[in-house]
């Protein structure tokens, strides 16, 4: 970047933080109006950090009996969820996600629907996950709320060769598909599924095709499933 | 009166009357299946062009590897009738075999046989029927046994849903079309083809010519009742659910290949030429020229007859391409909700209309 | 045909009707239209107004009894591929088959590690010409059908082989 483009954005980026913004809309040049943009929006990341440090301080000095910061939702939910269904959380870091262990999963499902302050009413997505050859296959549910407008993760572990996990199917009704395809993919047994079976790939298909350690078949009804294969040649 | 001419004509029709009415007979069908297989040829060739047409495309262009299908395409529909006949015949295992094969031949015989009633001419029926229009609309019914043996036999679940609907709709339709009829015949007070385009001469108010469509506000509306209930006869979109592809393949017909199918397609242009001049002679005057006094011989009769006829398979062809398809209950509902409250209405209306001014 | 297929020595009269019989057979090809995947927007996108499959005289139909060509535009899994077998089964004869992109010609993109993608359509049925792309334009998709018409004109349906 020339000293002269440096310049003209610095003094840019200074009249538009006073609020007015035509220096920046005037720069012909789209690249230097875009990172002149870039450079404003960075100041004024540092003027609110800025602001921020330098409220907390006074506000800190001057209360003591203040409420404790806001609980974020995972932490609200995972609360709730310890509450009414003790040793069900498989972990203390809720940050990202809730680790559950599955045994009470479908009730905790219900409870997540109907209680008015989470309202999870749709089931976004179900993943499958292979932790790796050695270790635990993994279930992952989106939940979102459409009233409260808040989404959550939940994830559950299970054993690698008896893999079993309460099914969900009654509570979302989305769940019938999804959960057929992670059967399908991974070979997860949900029980209580009214239908368990492949739902992707045809009915009589040998494998788990996403575990990482799938095999693909050599023929299927006749037809040669491989174009190419270590060995030949 | 063709049929009695030629007896008449036939060198032994005195001794052996039997066997002259019979050559006559044969002469007239055979005619008239020329007429069918050259007017379907035409019709295939015209649905193709025109329908590309409409959408902005060109249709066959007798564009392709050596000698193609000349110019315009023209030839296109003769390699299309060769070609089906050069198909192999599949009769599925399972099938009817006595119902599949009899199915195109009991639908075409369904319009077949209604070309005998109908008047090209001053002087040219196969038999001037003195219940014609009576008997066209009788024999047309035919088709809906021909569908329902395509459905049945072809042993196909979705054929037979094909069939079923295909016959609901059609015998349907009937009503409407046949209680407009109703209103011709009601002014005209004769059954017979050549006696309604009689009853049509001349003009009412000097320019407009005496056709039934301008006589009366109520027949001005049969005859769009009689027109759309024809489209629904002949399962031309918007009324082609039978035969939709998205729905059903292709309906009753899904297991025809060959020259069987070709049976069907020849049957369905038969059969909207036949709507087509049942609708020229109620309600657009038939052989009349529009001018009344002038263009008036037999030659022009003719013309002006296909002409019309004609004009209302180019509306036919025309609705497949403007208007969407539609539902199977939207459909029934139409019928029976719309059109024959309407038809009905429209005879008591005819009926007061001659009462008080006619 | 059935009992006039290749029955009778080859001279001119002969000659003359093979060349008669392959110019209404490749004048009015009627395609089935066997849409599956991405190829299929290519395929409608041929058939619609810009290039237009009509003016070679292919008129689509949905019915396999009623179609001569089957062009299988997408890509086929082994699930679909049991299904194809028996739609070509359906066909009457004469009938080609057109392998349209590369999907259906060798596996595609999915040629490696597709564990339930059927690697050419060839595997199960009988190919006449293959177009190559991906997927092919409409300009492309014409081309492989002309060269299908070439081959339907160099056969000799009524001719009796030679040994």
């Amino acid at each position: 970047m020339s000293d002269e483009q440096t310049k003209l954005i610095q003094e840019a980026v200074a009249k538009a933080l006073a609020g007015n913004m035509d220096m920046i809309n005037n720069i012909e040049d789209r690249v230097t109006r875009s990172k002149a943009k870039a450079a404003l929006v960075k100041a004024k990341r540092e003027a609110k950090k800025g602001a921020a440090t330098s409220e907390e301080t006074p506000s800190e000095e001057i209360v003591q009996a203040e409420s404790p910061p806001e609980k974020s939702l995972n932490q609200k939910v995972a609360e709730a969820i310890e509450k009414k269904f003790p040793a069900s959380l498989a972990g203390d870091d809720v940050d990202g996600h809730i680790q559950l262990t599955g045994a009470n999963w479908f009730e905790i499902a219900h409870y997540l629907k109907d209680n008015p302050d989470f309202l999870f009413d749709s089931l976004q997505c179900v993943t499958g996950f292979d932790l790796g050859i050695e270790n635990d296959l993994e279930v992952r549910y989106n939940l979102h709320s459409m009233t409260h407008n808040h989404t959550i993760e939940i994830r559950i572990q299970t054993d690698r060769k008896n893999p079993k996990i309460p099914s969900v199917e009654q509570v979302w009704r989305i769940g019938d598909w999804f959960e057929r395809e992670t059967y399908d993919m991974y070979g997860i047994i949900f029980e209580g599924h009214r239908n368990m079976t492949r739902i992707l790939l045809p009915d009589d298909w040998e494998g788990w095709p996403l575990r990482k350690d799938y095999e693909t078949q050599e023929t299927y009804h006749g037809i040669v499933v491989q174009k190419v294969k270590d060995g030949w040649e | 009166m063709t049929i009695d001419q030629l007896m008449n004509w036939i060198p032994f029709g005195a001794d052996w009357p039997a066997l002259a009415f019979f050559a006559a007979v044969l002469v007239c069908a055979l005619t008239v299946f020329l007429f069918i297989a050259v007017y379907a040829l035409m019709a295939i060739y015209g649905e193709v062009k025109i329908s590309s047409f409409m959408q902005d495309k060109v249709g066959p262009m007798g564009q392709g590897v050596g000698f193609h299908a000349g110019k315009w395409g023209l030839l296109q529909p003769v390699a299309d009738a060769v070609k089906l006949i050069l198909k192999e015949d599949i009769i599925p295992t399972l099938a009817d075999k006595k119902l599949f094969i009899m199915a195109p031949f009991v639908v075409f015989i369904g319009a077949f046989i209604s070309f005998a009633a109908l008047p090209f001419n001053q002087h040219t029926v196969v038999s001037d029927l003195n219940i014609g229009i009576f008997y066209i609309l009788a024999v047309g019914s035919l088709s809906v046994i021909g569908i329902i043996l395509a459905g049945w036999g072809s042993n196909n679940k979705w054929s037979l849903y094909g069939g079923m609907r295909s016959a609901a709709q059609i015998v349907s339709y009937e009503i409407p079309a046949a209680l407009s009829i109703i209103t011709v015949i009601m002014l005209t007070g004769t059954l017979s083809m050549q006696g309604i385009i009689e009853f049509q001469k001349g003009t009412i108010w000097v320019i407009l010519p005496n056709w039934i469509i301008f006589n009366n506000p109520f027949s001005f509306i049969a005859f769009f009742i009689f027109f759309i209930s024809g489209v629904a006869e002949c399962n031309r979109t918007p009324f082609d659910i039978p035969e939709a592809e998205s729905e059903l393949v292709a309906g009753a017909f899904t297991e025809y290949s060959g020259m069987r199918y070709a049976f069907f397609f020849l049957s369905e242009y038969a059969e909207m030429f036949v709507i087509s001049a049942v609708a020229t002679t109620a309600f657009l005057g038939g052989w009349n020229s529009p001018i009344s006094g002038f263009f008036d011989g037999p030659g022009w009769g003719l013309f002006w007859f296909m002409g019309k006829s004609l004009f209302l398979v180019f509306v036919m062809l025309w609705f497949r391409w403007t208007f969407p398809r539609l539902r199977v209950d939207q459909l029934m509902s139409i019928c029976w909700k719309v059109f024959l409250p309407f038809a009905l209405v429209n005879i008591f209306g005819v009926a007061i209309w001659s009462l008080i001014i006619g | 045909m059935g009992l006039l297929e290749n029955r009778f020595k080859d001279n001119v009269v002969v000659a003359s009707l093979d060349k008669f019989i392959n110019w209404a057979r490749s004048t009015s090809p009627w395609f089935f239209q066997f849409g599956l995947a991405c190829c299929a927007i290519e395929m409608m996108a041929t058939a619609a107004s810009r290039h237009d499959l009509m003016r070679i005289g292919m008129i689509p139909r949905s019915s396999p009894r009623q179609a001569d060509v089957m062009i299988v535009a997408g890509t086929v899994t082994l699930k679909m591929a049991l299904r194809i077998k028996k739609l070509y089964e359906q066909m009457a004869d004469p009938k080609y088959v057109i392998a349209m992109g590369s999907c259906a010609t060798s596996g595609g993109p999915y040629w490696q590690h597709g564990y339930h993608v059927l690697k050419g359509v060839d595997l199960v049925i009988p190919v006449d010409v293959y177009i190559p792309g991906c997927p092919p334009r409409p300009e492309a998709l014409i081309e492989g059908l002309l060269k299908l018409q070439e081959k339907i004109q160099t056969e000799r349906p009524l001719t009796k082989k030679i040994a």
